[in-house]
């Protein structure tokens, strides 16, 4: 576990959900894992962050304000955050469709299990 | 006499004049009959008594004057009737008396006239009558019409007002659809918190080798299961009541499905082995997680009703278009009379022996609800007290092996 702790540490993860406690209990499994976490709940701060350029985003539909997709046609219309990968959050599948349509490389649907989130987020985040 | 009988011209004169020609003819009472185009018989001209009595003899006697010119003959009581006719268009008749032939056929030069004025009358007032009956038709059609037109009107309301309503159910459809996307949101939220603590602080115990907080964080997480699975049960129940269960397509091995689903159900129990028969070496066209959901509702039943069991059967088979797969297990089993209900909503086989299995009688409804959508069909095959075997089928979609 130690040996893929540190070949995994470089990867930069964004969560980006208006729900404080999501972020904090899902950075606390991918910190638990290795990986670097970053965490907003605010479009403008994402904006922000996204700046640094990090290697996977995980991005919540619903946010106070702002859903989800529209950030996420935005990104993926921009030359500089458009390689970034998006994984999209949602408490329904039924959303599946649109976010793939926003420009969501994936789905993962709330509640998920730790095995779930890490199976997904390792798929963008390939060890080797 | 001529003078007189000019004046039988005036409608309004004639029953006067026609009672002095008459006593100039030495008779009670003067007649005259005209033909009615319509009916073609002679009927009484207007100004004259209209209502004869025996009615069939005088239509006798008039065909008799008609046949013979003239005609004169005991008619009623020994009351003497003379006629003389005009072609069958017009007969002057006397009533009475015993008036001289010559000069009652002395008449017969002015009968076409007569006849040609009191027909014109007949005409008139038939057409008058016509135009009255027309006149009432019409009044009686403008009633229809404004009665169709008010119908109309309603009918146009009526479909404004379902319109309305229709806009008005729409958009609390709308609202209900956006509640339940909130409110799915708003449930499932903290319960992923959660879960994502519990399996985060689980995985760290078992690493710091505290394996007994370890086990009560699992135990904590199964908790969480059930109420993921109630609070989805809730939602899918919602969603077919307002026809918004929604079926995704992708070709997926059918095979790999259930043996996922079988690991994963295994973990919930340490009593039963859950026992893997045949395969269906398919790929299908479905909604995997859906159906994923209904394989595991029929196992976590077979489960939770076989309490005293220790082995459950999983059998797959693909034959011709369709595949099949049944759950068996040696459980409370249910009767023949509650089989039939097993797939209704809100049912939930009770019972003395039953009153412990806990759940909200939504899973067997929601997951026919599901092998409906995907084509296929669920049933169940049970002896109560010895267990059960759920079974579906789902069709393989053409052109794929």
């Amino acid at each position: 576990m130690e040996k893929s702790e540190n070949k995994i540490r470089k990867y930069k993860i964004i969560i980006a959900d208006d729900d404080q406690a999501i972020c904090d209990s899902m950075s606390m499994i991918l910190v638990e894992m290795g990986y670097m976490v970053e965490t907003t709940g605010d479009s403008n701060t994402l904006s922000e962050i996204i700046k640094n350029k990090p290697d996977l985003l995980l991005l919540d539909i619903w946010m106070s304000g702002m859903d989800g997709r529209d950030i996420a046609k935005q990104l993926k219309a921009n030359k500089d955050t458009q390689s970034i990968p998006i994984i999209m959050i949602s408490a329904t599948r039924d959303i599946m469709k649109s976010a793939k349509v926003a420009g969501a490389d994936d789905f993962i649907t709330k509640p998920f299990t730790m095995e779930e989130l890490l199976i997904k987020v390792a798929k963008y985040c390939k060890t080797s | 006499m001529l003078e007189l009988l000019g004046k039988l011209s005036e409608k309004s004169e004639r029953f006067k004049i026609g009672k002095t020609i008459a006593k100039e003819f030495g008779a009670r009472e003067l007649l005259i009959f005209i033909k009615d185009p319509e009916l073609d018989i002679l009927l009484p001209a207007s100004g004259f008594s209209q209502t004869l009595e025996h009615a069939d003899k005088w239509q006798i006697f008039l065909k008799k004057c008609v046949k013979l010119k003239y005609h004169s003959d005991q008619l009623l009581f020994n009351t003497t009737v003379t006629g003389v006719a005009y072609k069958d268009e017009c007969v002057f008749l006397l009533v009475g008396g015993n008036p001289d032939k010559q000069l009652v056929e002395s008449v017969v030069p002015i009968l076409p006239l007569l006849a040609s004025i009191m027909q014109y009358e007949q005409f008139e007032i038939q057409t008058r009558a016509k135009l009255l009956l027309s006149e009432k038709t019409m009044i009686e059609m403008q009633g229809v019409e404004k009665k169709l037109n008010t119908a109309r009107l309603e009918l146009q309301v009526a479909l404004g007002k379902t319109e309305q309503e229709i806009i008005e159910r729409k958009r609390i459809e709308k609202e209900k659809d956006e509640f339940i996307g909130m409110a799915t949101h708003e449930l499932k939220t903290p319960v992923t918190s959660i879960k994502a603590y519990a399996e985060v602080l689980q995985w760290k115990f078992k690493k710091a080798g505290d394996l007994v907080s370890a086990n009560n964080l699992g135990k904590m997480n199964t908790q969480l299961n059930k109420l993921t699975s109630l609070i989805g049960d809730l939602l899918d129940s919602t969603r077919i009541d307002s026809g918004k269960l929604y079926m995704h397509k992708e070709l997926f091995d059918f095979d790999e499905l259930v043996v996922e689903i079988i690991e994963e159900t295994q973990r919930i129990t340490d009593r039963h082995t859950l026992v893997l028969d045949g395969g269906t070496k398919r790929k299908i066209v479905g909604d995997r997680e859906r159906i994923g959901q209904v394989l595991t509702n029929l196992i976590t039943n077979a489960i939770k009703y076989s309490p005293k069991a220790d082995k459950i059967f999983i059998t797959s088979k693909s034959i011709d278009k369709n595949i099949t797969v049944c759950v068996r297990d040696f459980g409370v089993g249910i009767s023949r009379d509650k089989q039939a209900h097993v797939f209704e909503r809100f049912y939930r086989v009770s019972g003395p022996k039953q009153d412990t299995f806990p759940g909200l009688g939504l899973g067997l409804y929601i997951s026919s609800e599901i092998i409906k959508r995907e084509g296929g069909r669920i049933w169940v095959e049970s002896v109560a007290g010895e267990g059960s075997t759920f079974c579906f089928t789902l069709p393989i979609n053409k052109g794929i092996k």
